[in-house]
């Protein structure tokens, strides 16, 4: 890889007579001189070649495994610090996951500083590059021609879909957000963003980009209040459907991280409140959790592991049709069909092999409700929000002194780091 | 020089015709260090004139010297010139050997600067430090790190640990950089440059110190970018020639070196804490230190063996030179994981075709093997304590498994073969001009090789169920540097006193790093080892990082009456790291030197030299990334910077060389003043652009002050009994004045946990809240959080400010307040010398270093993670605001935990005796000499009395120099205390 050209160096011949001539006569020309200047990046893409439309299907698939990657080490922080796992390391890291303290620079930013591949949670970077790289394909495909990339409009709806769990996901996590290097915006601002890049793929897409997209936007814009255009939205979605981000074991950065932390090296364990629920007497199947027996070798503390992600390479679900009928029990139940709701739930009770709900008090299905939503969704990165969205009770408390000796607090959502606001000339 | 129409009369009596007479003086000329013959020393009775050269031998035959009583004087360039009144009589030989000692002040000195033929030291401008490395042929030194400790104003030495083998870091003046810079200054071994590299792994290895130190003549330290200019783009950390040792005409000279000892751990229970806990099996609290256990510490440290051997053997004649040379040093550490074996051989070959040409070819070979431990045994010592006693299984108290697991499981080694060759053709075709070639490279092939056993049914159950199943992972790296340089120098006499030396060079430098790495995890059994045996996350990756500078320079110097010197240069560089749009870089310099008479030099100098940035950081690139989908993915890697150019030092030094009271007191002072301009700011660039990691530009500034000054006496001068000091100090301000923030930013750059890069403050400074007001909850051992206050802010003036002396704000809203910096801002070294009668030398060195700070990392984990502090259990007993740091720090950011490591130590003890005649003739050798020599004999005094563990000296390589420059504590051992026999024999 020559570093530049040699008719872009003017200075070589603004140099000292003597010098140049010195060099020229040892090197042989300027030639010579950008030879010896040449070095080798093998492992490294020079952005400017990814700008053309033969890099179209490779950016494409970028972009999905970069969400991929988004997605599953967010995942795993809703898991810590949304109360479905706990520290069973006693790891400083994992402390700051589990007790709820995050700050925005530093060691205890740690949500900020990891990134996906590492051994614990991770959220801002790799959210910020699935968002960042999926507009940005998206402003390539639409600089290109169709004649140069034939599966643009397929393209353009996939990765309209990838952008649009990017921003939802942007809002389920952060308390406020920062796109491109502009302006502070509201987690709202982010979920409109959402709306628009599935609205792209559903109207371009089909199949499963389709689906997918669609739950997305239910699901965008239930987080927005919108609860029966939600429910409209979803009812376009195909029982049965459901989209899978896949894992292997061939990088850490391929592994899924829910099966790796818990599973293999052990520093999670599942938390108190998910050991053992049952529904009607019955063990609730979508919340199957392992006594391992195996006690982490530095606290002692027993580790207990979720049969939903038995392999290196079980799938994570992103979307699928029980979340689509789960908000619409939601705006069923917001409309006072409380039936409705209620008949939803059963269906998907009866799925599960579950014994069936019954009431007809408000609160009463509104809890079922959270309750189906956080079995259903298991481990699958909403619960987060959803501890927030329904105001659930923090366990432990805030305030009390964990195990390791920390105090448990309270940010339930993350605010934006140092490193975009110190660095973010729009913002500040 | 004083001496110089002697040595004309020398050669006249050399080429006279031979002539016998009857009385005779006769003698040897040695180093008073080590003991070593001097050759070509000049031996003369100045009222007879009459004189003589010492052979390589050192032996010496003055011939015809009449009856009577005579003043013999003995001069040699770099030696203080000795005289001794010497009777003959009648017919008889008279014997009269001589001890010469260093002179600080050698004007006609030899100088590598970068020129084709050097630069006498009357010369330059600047300060260059010149140290005689035969010292390391008798001290216990095992590397050129421990060879440079304490001897050098101004180069400071960090030490890694005490763990064979480890890295040490090299800085020269401070810090330059706020970059995360793994390499030290450049090193040129006889002119070819060579890996300074730091390698980063299980555990950092210095490569500079694969070098065996015997096999040096000597070093000279180039210290900053005002004497490094034409050295260029990557000198501004300054700059080391190594010169190798070279054949002298005469006849073979052989050397042997015979060396035995043994380093251990001084006080391990000493300088390891005291934990404490309720002990499970008695329900009462205990304290345990478990090294007091004889048990315990037996199993887990030793006594190491060092041990060397070395031969050498040098002649030659006129037109043909050589110096072979072998050895073998192998070093073992204080535990069983521990261990370092050098094998280095040398073949350095000086040819004169004609009288006018020059060659010499310079090889050397090297074969390092060590075992480094990465799971360090004593780490479990540090760490054990009551509430562990109870474990199961059982852990004898130690909290996660016995030391031995470890060791049985822990298997790193690095090994290295290294070569490094160079070709110097030297020509000089009219008397005024003399041109040079150098060309050669420096090979290393490195192997990092960590080997996690699979571990049997003993050891496994201290282990988790995946980390008992063990792993590997093997690194192999070709470093390759290569040298071209082409130098002409130019000499013209313009008038009688007024004297031109033109200079020109062009250089090529090439470095190339290529890495190929294999490693996975889970062997199904036990027995296998093989990477690819192992059952999981089987993984290989490979790199290749180059980086290649092409520069040239031209210099003028004129001389007046050869005592005023003015010198003016100019270098150009490009170098493949620079942004596209960054063109060449120029560094201009000019220096003056004014030799006022022979005790006095005074020089000042202006100059810039440079630092290119990292290979890609100017380049806006992309990465791939597995996708379990099969195939590759591209991800966002680097911003890029096309503008992204060298950082630039411009130093201004000034100094003088003195010698005063007959030259028995030198004096070599130097002020300088170093920026650090366009210096390069890893800035985080947003993380909504997409790229997640940092931008590097040319935005920061960086300013070092300080002095230097080398002081030496001779304290006692009487017949048998000479006593010489030196004293080597140096200071150093550092304060980072620009950072290119933007309004509204906090002014800083975080480094993680506490560090950071603050204007106004010390490259990586430490920084942490300090609690102002504290109190406990009554009748609990709980701090009251809501009447606890902080110091609001660090107050006017740079300085650490003792807690509660600022203005008090809830502690969330406190500043962060400066706790000191990682540097130290004073190194001193003091060193004695006595020569005893003609056969025995005692000497020793203490060393200081004061001002820099370390954080307590144990000390936070023993309190923080384990519980096992005595603040844990009796807080009441401490000052309520560091027990109100400890419990409210969750991630250990507060001031208790960062601490002065300021500390004076006893570094050496030497004692070597020149073996009589008779003694060396029965070893089968014409001379020999004895040398006991002990090292890191005591820790004289720590500035925080309280450093509850092993050493304020031992400093994690990893993080203060590459990473995130936290000083951080170590659970490696600290440096050992040796004791070794060294006896050498030459012929």
């Amino acid at each position: 890889m020559s570093r530049r050209a040699c008719g872009s160096r003017p200075a070589i011949v603004r140099f000292t007579p003597a010098l140049a001539l010195s060099l020229v006569l040892v090197l042989g020309g300027c030639d010579s001189l950008d030879s010896l200047l040449s070095v080798d990046a093998p492992s490294r893409v020079v952005a400017s070649d990814l700008n053309n439309p033969s890099a179209a299907g490779l950016l494409v698939k970028s972009v999905a495994n970069e969400l991929r990657c988004a997605v599953a080490w967010y995942a795993a922080a809703s898991a810590l610090t949304g109360m479905e796992w706990a520290d069973a390391s006693n790891n400083s890291v994992t402390n700051i996951w589990d007790s709820r303290n995050h700050d925005t620079s530093g060691y205890g930013a740690q949500y900020a500083n990891a990134d996906c591949g590492s051994g614990q949670p991770a959220v801002y970077k790799p959210l910020s590059r699935a968002r960042w790289i999926a507009d940005y394909t998206l402003g390539n495909l639409a600089e290109w021609e169709t004649a140069d990339v034939p599966d643009k409009a397929a393209y353009t709806a996939e990765v309209s879909m990838y952008a649009g769990y990017a921003y939802t996901l942007f809002g389920e996590a952060m308390c406020s957000v920062a796109f491109d290097g502009g302006p502070e915006q509201t987690r709202a601002d982010s979920w409109n963003l959402a709306v628009s890049r599935f609205d792209q793929a559903i109207s371009g897409g089909s199949g499963d980009v389709q689906n997918a997209a669609r739950v997305g936007k239910a699901r965008a814009l239930l987080n927005l209040g919108q609860k029966s255009d939600a429910a409209s939205v979803a009812s376009n979605v195909p029982a049965g459907f459901k989209f899978e981000l896949q894992f292997s074991s061939d990088a850490s950065v391929t592994k899924n991280p829910l099966w790796y932390q818990n599973h293999d090296n052990q520093s999670v364990t599942i938390a108190e409140t998910r050991k053992d629920q049952t529904f009607g007497g019955m063990a609730d199947p979508r919340i199957a959790v392992t006594n391992s027996g195996i006690a982490h070798p530095t606290t002692g503390i027993v580790v207990w592991t979720a049969d939903k992600f038995p392999s290196v390479s079980s799938p994570l679900e992103l979307a699928t049709w029980e979340e689509a009928q789960l908000i619409k029990a939601e705006a069923e139940h917001a409309a006072g069909n409380l039936a409705g709701a209620v008949a939803i739930i059963n269906t998907l009770h009866t799925n599960a092999g579950l014994p069936a709900f019954a009431s007809t008090n408000a609160q009463e299905v509104m809890d079922q409700i959270v309750y189906e939503r956080s079995a259903e969704m298991f481990l699958e990165g909403h619960h987060l929000y959803d501890i927030t969205r329904y105001n659930i009770p923090l366990i432990p408390a805030v305030g009390t002194y964990s195990p390791f000796g920390d105090t448990f607090g309270n940010d339930m959502c993350f605010k934006l780091p140092a490193t975009e606001f110190q660095n973010n000339a729009n913002i500040g | 020089m004083k001496s110089l129409p002697w040595l004309a009369l020398v050669i006249l009596v050399l080429v006279s015709p031979f002539r016998v007479d009857a009385q005779q003086i006769t003698g040897t000329v040695r180093d008073q260090t080590t003991g070593s013959p001097i050759a070509s020393a000049q031996i003369f009775i100045e009222e007879l004139g009459i004189g003589v050269l010492s052979q390589a031998s050192g032996q010496y035959l003055l011939l015809s010297v009449p009856v009577g009583t005579h003043t013999v004087t003995v001069s040699q360039l770099g030696y203080r010139t000795e005289t001794s009144e010497v009777t003959v009589s009648a017919g008889a030989t008279a014997v009269q050997d001589f001890v010469m000692s260093a002179q600080a002040l050698q004007l006609d000195e030899i100088i590598v600067t970068g020129t084709a033929t050097g630069s006498r030291v009357r010369e330059i401008g600047n300060s260059i430090g010149r140290l005689d490395a035969s010292i390391a042929e008798v001290q216990p030194i095992i590397n050129l790190s421990d060879l440079l400790r304490g001897r050098m104003p101004g180069v400071v030495i960090q030490q890694g640990s005490g763990d064979v083998g480890t890295a040490s870091t090299i800085k020269i003046r401070g810090s330059s950089t706020m970059r995360r810079v793994n390499d030290g200054p450049l090193i040129y071994i006889d002119g070819i440059r060579a890996s300074n590299r730091m390698e980063s792994g299980g555990r950092d290895v210095s490569r500079i110190d694969d070098l065996d130190p015997a096999m040096i003549e000597s070093l000279e330290v180039i210290k900053g970018p005002a004497a490094a200019t034409l050295y260029g783009t990557e000198a501004a950390n300054g700059v080391i020639n190594i010169t190798t040792k070279k054949g002298a005409v005469g006849e073979a000279q052989w050397n042997f070196t015979l060396r035995q000892g043994s380093q251990w751990f001084r006080d391990p229970a000493g300088r390891t804490p005291t934990n404490w806990g309720v002990n499970p099996n008695t329900g009462q609290i205990e304290s345990l230190n478990i090294l007091e256990n004889k048990t315990e510490r037996d199993l887990m440290f030793h006594n190491g063996r060092t041990q060397y051997y070395g031969i050498d053997v040098s002649g030659g004649s006129d037109r043909f030179r050589y110096f072979v040379a072998g050895s073998a040093a192998m070093d073992d550490g204080v535990t069983e994981n521990s261990w370092a074996n050098k094998y280095n051989g040398r073949l350095n070959i000086t040819a004169q075709p004609s009288d006018n040409i020059t060659l010499s070819a310079n090889a050397g070979l090297g074969l390092i093997r060590m075992r480094i431990p990465s799971d360090y045994p004593y780490e479990e010592a540090v760490y054990a304590g009551p509430a562990d006693c109870a474990r199961v299984p059982d852990r004898r108290c130690y909290r996660r498994g016995i030391p031995e697991a470890r060791v049985a499981r822990d298997f790193d080694h690095n090994n290295a073969n290294r070569m490094t060759a160079g070709f110097t053709a030297t020509h000089t075709p009219f008397d005024w001009l003399t041109h040079r070639l150098t060309f050669g490279t420096d090979l290393t092939n490195q192997t990092e090789d960590n080997l996690d056993a699979f571990l049997g049914p003993d050891f496994a159950p201290y282990y988790s169920s995946s980390g008992r199943l063990g792993g590997r992972r093997i690194n192999r790296e070709a470093v390759i540097y290569t040298t071209f340089d082409y130098a002409a120098t130019g000499e013209r006499t313009l008038s009688d006193d007024l004297a031109s030396t033109t200079s020109a060079g062009f250089q090529v430098y090439t470095k190339s790093v290529k890495d190929l790495t294999a490693s996975g995890r889970r062997f199904p059994a036990l027995g296998l080892s093989a990477v690819s045996a192992t059952g999981q996350d089987r993984t290989g990756s490979d790199g290749l990082v180059e980086n290649n500078t092409v520069g040239a320079y031209l210099q003028q110097q004129f001389g007046w009456q050869d005592r005023f010197f003015i010198t003016g240069a100019v270098r150009a560089d490009d170098n493949s790291s620079f942004g596209e749009n960054f063109d060449l870089v120029y560094y201009p310099k000019v220096s003056t030197s004014v030799v006022v008479n022979d005790a006095l030099r005074v020089r000042a100098a202006y100059g810039e030299s440079g630092q290119q940035p990292d290979a890609f950081d100017a380049l806006r690139s992309f990465t791939t990334r597995l996708s379990p989908t099969g195939g590759a993915t591209v991800t966002p890697l680097s911003p890029g910077n096309s503008e992204l150019g060298p950082e630039r030092g411009v130093e201004v030094e000034a100094g003088f060389d003195a010698t005063l009271f007959g030259g028995r007191v030198t004096v070599d002072f130097t002020y300088y003043d170093q920026t650090t301009k366009d210096a390069i700011v890893g800035r985080y660039v947003p993380p909504s652009t997409g790229f997640t990691g940092r931008q590097f530009v040319n935005i920061g500034e960086i300013k070092n002050r300080g002095i230097e000054l080398g002081l030496g006496a001779r304290i006692i001068e009487i017949p048998g009994f000479d006593w010489d000091m030196n004293l080597n100090m140096s200071t150093n301000k550092n304060e980072v004045t620009d950072l290119g923030l933007k309004e509204g930013d906090d002014g800083y750059l975080s480094l993680g946990w506490s560090t950071r890069h603050q204007v106004g403050y010390p490259v990586g400074s430490l920084f942490a809240p300090q609690v102002g007001f504290a109190q406990f909850i009554p009748g609990t051992d709980n701090i009251d959080k809501s009447t606890m206050t902080c110091d609001a802010s660090p107050g006017p003036g740079l300085g650490p400010i003792p807690n509660g002396s600022g203005v008090q704000v809830a502690c969330d809203e406190a500043a962060w307040i400066y706790q000191g910096h990682p540097d130290p801002s004073l190194e001193a070294s003091l060193s004695s010398s006595f020569q005893i009668g003609d056969r025995l030398t005692i000497s020793g060195l203490v060393q200081a270093k004061m001002g820099q700070t370390k954080y307590d990392l144990q000390g936070w984990w023993r309190y923080a993670a384990f519980h096992q502090t005595r603040m844990n259990l009796y807080p009441q007993e401490y000052d309520p605001r560091l027990v109100a740091e400890a419990q409210f720090g969750s991630s250990g950011e507060f001031a208790l935990w960062v601490n002065p490591a300021g500390f004076i130590r006893w570094r050496e003890l030497s004692a070597t005796y020149q073996m009589p005649s008779e003694w060396a003739q029965m070893l089968g050798s014409n001379r020999g000499s004895i040398t006991l020599g002990a090292r890191n004999l005591a820790m004289i005094w720590t500035e925080w009395q309280e450093w509850p563990h092993h050493d304020p000296e031992v400093v994690d390589p990893s993080n203060t120099f590459s990473g995130n420059r936290e000083p951080q504590e170590d659970s490696a051992v600290p440096p050992l205390t040796s004791l070794v026999l060294t006896i050498r024999l030459n012929r």
